[in-house]
């Protein structure tokens, strides 16, 4: 009877042993594709072209920032902040069709402020909800949500269902992690998922500036937690990465001194 | 004038009994409806995106009734063999094409205007305030939009079937909408038989850029200076004459 508890027992281990990476694996594989599952099916129904229209919704987002003018092609040099420029083009024109047609455009330079800029929210949800894989919608759009509206619930809401599509961003974790630690005041929490964010960054391409807002922000969560070796060792790795950066230096010596 | 009148009537009561405008009306009023609906994250008076969809969709709307209804009116006339009692009238060629333009602008203006006024009640309702004289700009350079597509797509109806012509109006109005602007800025920094080549081609070009008021209308900026409104009436008078002459030269030496 013993014999054949252990039996049970060590086969239950070994199977579980066993299929653990692979249910995990199935886990994170069904995390991936169910985003397209959820995308509603008038959104679907764009099959591979999703992507497109994401990043043109994501991009309309940007339209609206400027007032509906934008120069994607960067070329700013009749687009102008003030009427020299305007007049400076009109004495390039020289036929009367193109002056008029520079009169019926708007070629000023603005940027919504305040209030306004809850224009620009329907285009970065809908890029969001039609291709789910589109994490800087995601994380966009909670940022407008906690920094102008004060809706930091509504954000990290946002965020969540982003991470639940993108479990291997690191941009949203980094993005949740910040909530939590700027927002909520929960730097146990803030640590988890920077760190996760740091781990997953190290994975992908990335720039020196990017890794810096990562490991700054969990410096201080590892601080706001008492884990001071870990604070001290993230403010190191900082320093080594920015050497000409010296704001680092005096948290290093605050924290070794203690 | 008493030779336009009973065609252009004629035309407006076989446009009631077609189903097109009720179907992009009501098309027109759900989605306006469902975009005025949505609540995205609790965020009160978002309603820039709402004016955007209820233009664009007016316009289109508007654009396609003018294309598929002009397009149709010379063919038809010509397969049903109508145009032979009309011509014997006697009502001269250019006539025939001149109250055939005449009833594809009434028909699409009467369809723009109502598609501008449900546009109009919905962004009342959502706002809560208009800027009266961007809205009546923006009805008045619809109007002079349609009258010049209809007189491009009865030109075109001249040597063209109803297909090609529908396709040719359309990928017209893509390329101008969309290389407009790039044509200007090519001209102003061309030089030498380039910069001539592209000239002549920015005076030929129906300019259907003009009459897009949708950044205006949607972001609030000002409305257009009095200078600006009656230069794009002037300008599409002269296109519209131009296009229904040339239209007139070709139908006549036509033959049926």
């Amino acid at each position: 009877m013993t014999l054949k508890n252990i039996l049970v027992a060590s086969s239950c281990i070994t199977l579980t042993l066993i299929f653990a990476p692979m249910i995990d694996t199935f886990d994170h594989a069904e995390a991936l594709t169910s985003a397209t599952r959820n995308v509603p099916l008038i959104f679907r129904m764009l099959g591979e072209t999703r992507a497109i229209v994401s990043t043109w919704s994501f991009l309309q987002a940007d339209v609206y920032y400027h007032g509906g003018i934008y120069d994607f092609t960067g070329n700013h040099t009749f687009c102008t902040h003030d009427a020299k420029g305007k007049e400076e083009l009109r004495t390039h024109i020289h036929n009367f069709l193109g002056r008029l047609s520079k009169e019926i455009d708007i070629t000023e330079h603005i940027h919504l402020k305040g209030d306004q800029t809850k224009e620009i929210i329907p285009w970065l949800y809908y890029s969001a909800k039609i291709d789910p894989h589109n994490t800087d919608a995601y994380t966009i759009t909670a940022f407008y949500l906690s920094h102008i509206f004060g809706k930091n619930e509504d954000a990290l809401d946002f965020l969540r269902e982003g991470l639940k599509y993108n479990p291997d961003s690191w941009k949203i974790n980094f993005e949740i992690g910040r909530m939590y630690f700027q927002c909520f005041n929960d730097p146990e929490k803030a640590v988890r998922f920077l760190s996760r964010a740091y781990l997953l960054q190290k994975e992908k391409p990335h720039d020196k500036f990017q890794q810096r807002y990562v490991l700054t922000l969990l410096a201080a969560s590892y601080e706001a937690i008492g884990d001071e070796q870990s604070a001290l060792k993230t403010y190191k790795h900082l320093s080594e990465l920015c050497p000409k950066e010296e704001t680092f230096k005096p948290r290093i010596d605050k924290i070794s001194v203690q | 004038m008493t030779a336009i009148c009973p065609i252009v009537s004629a035309t407006i009561k076989e446009f009631i009994r077609r189903k097109d405008f009720y179907v992009f009306l009501i098309l027109l009023c759900v989605l306006l409806a469902i975009s005025s609906m949505q609540n995205f994250f609790h965020i009160e008076n978002i309603s820039r995106y709402v004016r955007d969809v209820g233009y664009s969709l007016t316009m289109f709307f508007s654009f396609f009734i003018a294309v598929t209804f002009s397009a149709g009116q010379l063919p038809r006339e010509i397969e049903n063999k109508t145009v032979y009692p009309l011509l014997a009238k006697p009502i001269s060629r250019r006539m025939v094409l001149f109250s055939q333009f005449c009833a594809s602008a009434a028909v699409s203006v009467m369809s723009f205007l109502l598609f501008f006024i449900a546009f109009m009640v919905f962004d009342i309702i959502k706002t809560g305030s208009l800027n009266p004289l961007l809205f009546v700009q923006a009805a008045i350079f619809g109007t002079l939009f349609l009258c010049m597509v209809c007189a491009f797509v009865i030109f075109l109806s001249t040597f063209m079937t109803v297909a090609a012509n529908i396709t040719i109006s359309i990928l017209t109005y893509l390329f101008i909408t969309g290389f407009s602007d790039s044509l200007r800025d090519f001209s102003i920094y061309a030089k030498g038989p380039a910069a001539i080549c592209s000239e002549i081609i920015y005076y030929l070009i129906p300019h259907f850029d003009f009459f897009n008021m949708r950044v205006r209308i949607t972001h609030e900026w000002g409305a257009l200076p009095f200078w600006v409104v009656a230069s794009v009436g002037a300008y599409t008078f002269t296109y519209c004459f131009f296009l229904l002459y040339f239209a007139g030269v070709i139908f006549r030496r036509k033959k049926l």
